[in-house]
């Protein structure tokens, strides 16, 4: 029975469930707590705040669209309703930690991540988040919801403190009117010991209305202004698929430059050598100088074609990243950098072997970019780790204006982090430096 | 000379012993993987063992664990160490590990036969041997300011030469000039870098000037 009410309660906390209006276990602790004190607070506070943000808003909406309509002004009018879209999330900011600090109700950003890139690719980013129009939407309703409960809030506090403060007053001014129809007066402090103990009932009550309408309030806000976990279940879900299908993509990809660095090099180098000992051995007798001539030629095919496979096999899995972990795999893979690299690792213990090797193809690829386009003299790999994740960033005093296109290692790599839920950023402006930063959860 | 082969490739193995045997060499075991190398190093006391990086069990860097151990019970244990791509970090530990007496080459390098053999016996004799490429990853990309920078051409040469665990002479013999003339250029090398040890001790230089370049 318990097992299935905390169920239930849990599910419907997740979807911003009415049932937690009501605050949990007995009422009379929550009563007979700083709570209503608190929630008292909120609730002028509601008002205040929603007083203020409708001010501002019309205000600031009102001299925009007045500027923009007068279309020359519209170059300050234009901006200044940006402006006013910019303050939304701050509100919404603000909402949600007071909710927080006054209720305990902790409600997440609902903000997708804006990613890096083009200031009008982040722009439509911004405008796209339906975050933001919530917010927009809970700052406006924030002035009546804060006038009501103000009301509420005033009338509650005023009411039942009078009644209970009605000895003192009648003591002081004589006489007292009690209002409602029956217009009685009271006169007596005798005569207010019912008065006293109808307050005692309504302070009561009315501190446990405090109470459920704060709540009430945290139980809308979240349900408006708070993160929807079904959307951001179902954009992760999106994200996962199409980098799965890009990381087949990929190793497909791999696949096929093996393939090619094989069939073209090295498959033809080791006929070659084939054909270099099978003269030789036709030539042995009748020509001798002539088969050394061949079999020194041969030699020297077989240790290019050992060369070759070296580095491929290298580049297929760095056994020094398997042995000894990031940093000497960094370094090493330094040594064979065209431009010199400063290297700042600081790990504790081995990330995860997938992170890690996610790590080392990231560094890999940005060096060899480095080396390939960049034009620098020197570059640094930083890599450390903090909250979990691992950060890496690599940097150069090149030239710059390093893009990503479909068929780019730099996108090939921003799906190798992502299908680690991680992220990848470049940044890379005409003229440098290009920095390449990525985060890569360690835990799983 | 008595001689332990550690390799897991038995195509490899057979070769190596070949080699070795063609050159007048015993091979008193061949072994697979790193602790049975161990074992056979304690029974025989080999002149030199030759051993492959990657084996069983760990298929990792089995060999140079098999190699320092060998060497922390034994430092004077001669060993030249054989992988199919070189490292510096791997050159310095087995560098560190005892005191002369061996080596780390390319694999490749077995196909070059005399100077291959030129090796093992250096390697048997006391001397150090690295291979030109451990060298390679560390001299070529150096920073800007580096004292490196301030070598000519011919003293990089001798830089290389005498990392890769080269005596005087030999540098002399390689790059075809008199045994004064190296010695003038190894002095002014130890005093553009700053190094201490301007002696002909083998060990000791290779491993001054690989400090040198790796901590630079």
């Amino acid at each position: 029975m318990a097992t299935r009410a905390e169920t239930s309660s849990q599910d419907q906390s997740k979807l911003g469930g009415i049932h937690d209006i009501l605050p949990p276990g007995n009422p009379f602790r929550a009563i007979f707590s700083l709570e209503p004190i608190k929630t008292f607070i909120f609730l002028i506070l509601s008002f205040i705040i929603g007083l203020t943000v409708f001010v501002v808003y019309v205000t600031i909406a009102a001299t925009g669209i007045g500027l923009t309509m007068s279309v020359i002004m519209a170059i300050i009018g234009i901006p200044l309703l940006g402006a006013l879209l910019l303050l939304v999330p701050v509100i919404g900011w603000i909402e949600r930690e007071r909710i927080g600090l006054f209720t305990g109700f902790e409600i997440a950003s609902p903000y997708r991540e804006v990613p890096d890139g083009k200031i009008g690719d982040r722009a439509i980013a911004f405008l796209s988040d339906g975050a933001l129009w919530r917010d927009l939407l809970y700052s406006l309703l924030l002035f009546p919801i804060g006038l009501a409960q103000f009301v509420i809030g005033v009338v509650g506090f005023t009411v039942p403190v009078s009644l209970i403060i009605s000895p003192y007053l009648v003591y002081a001014f004589g006489s007292l009117n009690v209002g409602g129809a029956a217009f009685t007066t009271v006169d007596t402090p005798a005569e207010t010991i019912p008065l006293v103990l109808l307050g005692l009932v309504l302070g009561l009550a009315t501190a446990y209305i405090f109470i459920v309408l704060a709540r009430a309030h945290a139980v809308f806000a979240r349900w408006l202004i708070g993160p929807d976990e079904r959307r951001a279940l179902a954009e992760r879900v999106e994200t996962l698929s199409e980098t799965r299908s890009r990381m087949v993509g990929v190793s497909l990809d791999d696949r096929r430059n093996i393939e090619r660095d094989i069939h073209d090099s090295t498959q033809p180098k080791l006929v070659n050598l084939a054909m270099s000992l099978g003269m030789a051995k036709e030539k042995i007798d009748s020509d001798p100088q002539r088969a050394r001539e061949l079999i020194d030629t041969a030699h020297n095919e077989a240790r290019e074609v050992l060369a070759e496979i070296r580095n491929l096999v290298r580049g297929l899995h760095p056994s020094i990243l398997t042995d000894r972990g990031l940093e000497a795999a960094i370094r090493s893979l330094s040594g064979y950098c065209a431009v010199p690299v400063q290297i700042d690792v600081n790990l504790g213990e081995r990330p995860p072997e997938a992170v890690e090797t996610t790590a080392y193809y990231i560094i890999a690829e940005s060096l060899t970019n480095v080396a390939k386009h960049s034009q620098a003299t020197e570059a640094r790999v930083m890599v450390r780790v903090e909250n979990g994740n691992l950060l890496i960033e690599i940097e150069d005093d090149g030239i710059g204006g390093a893009v990503r296109t479909p068929a780019s290692g730099l996108s090939g790599l921003q799906d190798r982090a992502a299908a680690l839920d991680g992220r990848l950023t470049i940044s890379s402006p005409v003229g440098g430096p290009t920095r390449i930063s990525a985060r890569l959860p360690c835990e799983s | 000379m008595r001689v332990v082969i550690a390799e897991d490739s038995v195509l490899l193995r057979e070769g190596i012993s070949r080699l070795l045997a063609d050159a007048g060499c015993e091979i008193v075991a061949s072994v697979p993987d790193g602790p049975s190398l161990v074992r056979a190093v304690q029974e025989h006391q080999p002149d030199i063992s030759i051993v492959d990086v990657r084996m069983p069990p760990s298929f990792q860097d089995e060999g140079i664990r098999a190699a320092l151990e060998i060497r922390a019970e034994n430092p004077r244990s001669p060993i030249l160490v054989l992988s199919q791509y070189v490292e510096a970090e791997y050159a310095s530990d087995l560098l560190e590990s005892g005191a002369g007496s061996v080596g780390y080459l390319l694999k490749d390098r077995v196909a070059e036969v005399s100077t291959f053999i030129d090796g093992v016996h250096q390697v048997a004799q006391g001397g150090t041997v690295l291979d030109p490429e451990v060298i390679n990853q560390l001299v070529t990309h150096r920073r800007r300011d580096d004292p490196i920078g301030t070598l000519t051409p011919r003293e990089r040469e001798v830089l290389s030469l005498m990392a890769e665990g080269k005596t005087n002479a030999a540098i002399a013999d390689t790059i075809f000039v008199s045994h004064g003339a190296v010695e003038k250029h190894v002095r002014n090398i130890f005093m553009k870098l700053g190094l201490l040890h301007g002696d002909d001790a083998n060990h000791r230089r290779v491993l001054a000037v690989l400090s040198y370049l790796r901590n630079s």
